[in-house]
């Protein structure tokens, strides 16, 4: 039977990777629901064989076990209150609120760096909703949307920024984020888990991974793909509209939705009135925005975003497949054969497995995320004792904020495409950027938050708290320092030679994807040199493997889009 | 759709029945209050409330008699609030002079009696044995969770209750989940069990009985509001994903990821605050075909959505699709007004 579970891990990830790499064109959702159908028909052949028919009538109740509703139905909530939202006018009024901070001191660099970071603040349960609402009002910023108040340069900054952030919002979000999956599993030994043990090193390390993003696109991918971004330049003699303002006017009903929403966002998270759902809050919210703003239920409907939504279902109902017939442990035995290598160790598998998603990113995070967090729960005291319950919830930091971006670099439709598609670039111009913040910046970030902050037990008097922030910010200046370094250097080398750009990235990938697994060994082990070897070594295997898949010509890809996968 | 369709064509008027989005969500509401009894009463509210805010705009702006019918049977329902209210409050007041609690007990019969009262994980069925006026054996039936009527605080009840031999207020269980709802249950059993051995102990009238169960069901508490959120949630995804299969040609956009890939290579981009085309492939899947009709004319149809789209959806496809059901709704339309004209 082990034998078995070997099969229909082999089904599942081929069909990802043939998915990924274009070879299937359908729905992602579609290829796990196949993937499920297949492991569930070979399963059940198995079973008979082995069991009897018996064996076979537990298959379907066993793999159905794998849903969990919670996030599902919390993510939907969510997105009703975001539909209320946008009907009601209450992205117009974050708009006007957004234009009385450019007026403010802190002007207009200020605003836009808050406007950034606006998705991890209001950390909503899928980054598109605020991307579908402000991408277009970011686009009004250049020459072609009527300001020309920030050059083509800029505006691709700024929108690849804001889209970084975006697409790894859903990870802290307290209303069915993907964290929550990985929080559930900590659960069981963390009383407190489910208030939100991953929300913080999430944010941080998303702030700290879109201000390196921002400079990738800058020093890196404008220099890579000079001619991959249609927007259009201010024409000599344009006169910016910088004093000028866009007069937007929102209706009364946009601030009282904004208001509603602020409001239940902080019911659901700090429980005033009791213990209850999110879901909960978030209806009564949603149907108070319906009284109140006079919007209809069309209008959340209108919220929805189908794909995080089915994704997530098509996700657990995979990995309920996976479980049922014995995939999760056929993984965990080729993980567990890879710790028996000298060279790699428990450290080495974990820099490996904590950038899975990175390497294999899919249009909704959600996906692996409920197939593999129950794999990665394996790997701590509940089966096979590598690591401890305060390493376990450091190394699921580090993976779920790998996990959570994935959607931004996806070429399956993932969220990023929303930002290449507003500063009209090719598919793929985001990738190197984007998953190069996640590997080197994002997961050993939110490791070293985890291990020097969360974890800790401390109090208002306590000195190691203040030695705690010192150390975080100490890492923090280090990490990124590296990385700033690694960008300078090699924009400084970078030539029209696309091939020789190539290599020179991917060698920067290997340097920082050794540092990022070295980090993350360090705070699993602290100071043991093997296992920082051995974090090195993984590390820069998996920036291989991410390093090789970022394009090295992206016409090319775009032909591949077009006209499919050609022999 | 009108009723006298109903009579002449039921299949079509059926069929359109479920291609309307209001029928559909009156009969998820009619599911889910059938199913449990608790939400009745919230639903009832709310259908009676979305009803009345839809049809008071149409009886003042249409004069359509839909709205008059709702006031009919809101006041039917009130009527029939008050019979049943009246019989309620007449039959407690009986009830109480004939108590089987404490010494009432003297007027039950010896005999076998069972009786159902709610506990925290469903109804318990009890069977109690009088001999000599005294409660002399208790035996539970049925149960969904066992080990509760089988914990300390079930048993020392049970225990002082044979003692006792007759039904006493029990004392306040320890702090556990669920503790004072079984023992509640468990005690509201043992009452019905012996309310059935009194003769003629006082019953509610068949349509109070049958009005709290059709309309009021058990009284709704928080759990019963937060499962109806969480029902809710699940209802209006699926409404949301089943309005396209059912119009043919526009369940492709069930596909859309929302990724806006294709807004980066359309012609157009954005007309009247929708994007191009993925606003229009998602007001399809909303249903909304008027207003893809109306943002059609903008579409160039080049078909560079289709090349872009990660999953191969053609956007002037799928809106021409939402164009064809726009216009099959205006036509069914104007010719149900035809219909109520003559």
């Amino acid at each position: 039977m082990e034998f078995l579970g070997y099969i229909t891990l082999g089904i599942f990830l081929g069909l990802m990777l043939l998915t990924l790499f274009g070879y299937i064109r359908t729905p992602v959702q579609t290829v796990l629901v196949l993937s499920t159908v297949l492991c569930l028909i070979i399963g059940g052949f198995f079973r008979y064989i082995a069991y009897g028919w018996d064996s076979v009538v537990l298959l379907p109740n066993e793999f159905l076990g794998g849903i969990i509703l919670h996030p599902i139905t919390a993510l939907l909530t969510g997105l009703f209150l975001a539909g209320g939202l946008k009907a009601s006018g209450g992205f117009e009024a974050l708009k006007a609120l957004l234009g009385y901070l450019r007026r403010s001191p802190i002007g207009l660099v200020g605003t836009l760096v808050i406007l950034i970071n606006l998705p991890v603040i209001s950390s909503l349960p899928c980054g598109r909703i605020l991307a579908a609402a402000l991408l277009p009002l970011l686009f009004t910023f250049g020459f072609e949307g009527g300001l020309g108040i920030l050059s083509k340069s800029q505006l691709i900054v700024l929108i690849g920024a804001f889209t970084r952030n975006s697409m790894g919002s859903c990870g802290p979000s307290p209303i069915g984020g993907v964290g929550q999956i990985a929080e559930g599993f900590l659960g069981s030994f963390f009383p407190t888990a489910s208030d939100g043990i991953l929300r913080a090193p999430q944010a941080f390390a998303l702030m700290l991974g879109t201000a390196i993003v921002a400079l990738f696109l800058k020093f890196v991918s404008q220099k890579i793909y000079p001619n991959d971004v249609s927007l259009r330049e201010a024409p000599p003699g344009f006169e910016t509209k910088r004093g000028s303002e866009v007069k937007i006017k929102p209706p009364i009903q946009g601030f009282i939705a904004l208001a509603i929403f602020v409001i239940s966002l902080l019911i659901a998270i700090f429980q005033p009135l009791g213990k209850m759902p999110v879901q909960s809050v978030l209806v009564a919210g949603a149907l108070l925005m319906i009284v109140v703003c006079r919007i209809r239920l069309n209008d959340l409907l209108e919220g929805i975003i189908l794909l995080p939504v089915t994704a997530m279902a098509a996700g657990f109902l995979a990995a309920g497949a996976l479980a049922a017939t014995g995939g999760f442990k056929a993984l965990a035995s080729i993980l567990n054969s890879l710790v028996s290598i000298k060279a790699l160790g428990v450290a080495g598998m974990l820099a490996i497995f904590v950038q899975f998603q990175t390497i294999l990113p899919l249009s909704c995070a959600r996906i692996l995320t409920a197939a593999l967090v129950p794999t990665l729960y394996l790997f701590g005291p509940a089966q096979f004792n590598f690591l401890s319950w305060s390493q376990l919830a450091i190394v699921m930091a580090a993976y779920i904020i790998n996990a959570t971006t994935s959607c931004g670099p996806s070429p399956l439709g993932g969220g990023g495409m929303m930002g290449e598609g507003t500063m009209r670039a090719e598919t793929g111009f985001i990738k190197g950027a984007y998953t190069f913040a996640s590997m080197a910046i994002m997961a050993p970030m939110a490791a070293i938050f985890m291990k020097f902050l969360n974890l800790s037990v401390f109090q208002p008097s306590d000195p190691e708290f203040v030695r705690n922030i010192y150390m975080i910010g100490a890492f923090a200046l280090v990490i990124a320092g590296v990385n700033v370094v690694f960008i300078f250097l090699g924009s400084k080398l970078f030539n029209p030679k696309s091939s020789r750009n190539f290599f020179i990235q991917l060698i920067g990938f290997l340097l920082s994807g050794g540092f990022g697994g070295g980090i993350l060994a360090f705070a699993l082990f602290e100071t043991e040199i093997t296992k920082i070897l051995q974090g090195i070594l993984g590390g820069i295997i998996a920036a291989f493997l991410i390093g090789v898949m970022v394009p090295k010509v992206l016409s090319k890809r775009l032909t591949a889009t077009l006209s499919g996968p050609t022999t | 759709m009108t009723l006298s369709e109903l009579s002449h064509d039921p299949l079509n008027f059926f069929w359109n029945a479920l291609r309307t989005r209001g029928v559909r969500l009156v009969v998820y509401a009619i599911v889910v209050a059938s199913l449990f009894p608790s939400s009745r009463f919230i639903l009832l509210i709310a259908v009676i409330l979305s009803l009345g805010i839809i049809w008071w705009r149409e009886y003042r702006f249409k004069q359509d008699s839909k709205f008059l019918y709702l006031t009919v049977f809101v006041v039917f329902l009130v009527i029939g609030y008050i019979a049943a209210f009246i019989n309620v409050s007449n039959i407690d007041e009986l009830r109480l002079g004939m108590s089987p609690w404490g010494n009432g007990i003297l007027q039950v019969p010896d005999g076998k009696y069972s009786g159902v009262g709610q506990g925290y994980r469903g109804p318990i069925k009890l069977e109690v044995q009088v001999k000599n006026h005294r409660i002399v054996d208790l035996k539970t039936l049925d149960y969904p969770d066992l080990i509760s009527v089988l914990d300390n605080q079930i048993r020392l009840f049970k225990k002082q209750l044979l003692e006792e031999g007759r039904l006493f207020v029990p004392g306040q269980p320890e702090m556990l989940r669920g503790a004072q709802e079984t023992l509640t249950g468990y005690v509201n059993a043992i009452q019905d069990a012996l309310s059935k051995g009194i003769p003629a102990f006082p019953q509610y009238n068949w349509f109070s009985r049958l009005f709290l169960e059709c309309f009021i069901g058990k009284a709704p508490d928080r759990v019963t509001l937060n499962a109806l959120a969480i029902l809710f949630a699940v209802f209006m995804v699926f409404e949301y994903a089943f309005q396209s299969m059912l119009i043919p040609g526009t369940g492709r956009s069930i596909n859309c990821y929302n990724c806006a890939s294709c807004v980066g290579v359309c012609p157009v981009k954005e007309v009247e605050g929708v994007q191009m085309p993925m606003g229009l492939v998602l007001l399809t899947r909303l249903g909304n075909y008027e207003r893809v009709m109306e943002l059609s004319k903008y579409c160039v149809g080049c078909g560079r959505c289709a090349a872009k789209c990660p999953i191969g959806n053609s956007g002037p496809l799928v809106i021409s699709a939402a164009f064809q059901a726009a216009k099959e709704q205006k036509r069914s339309t104007s010719t149900e007004n035809k219909r109520d004209t003559a």
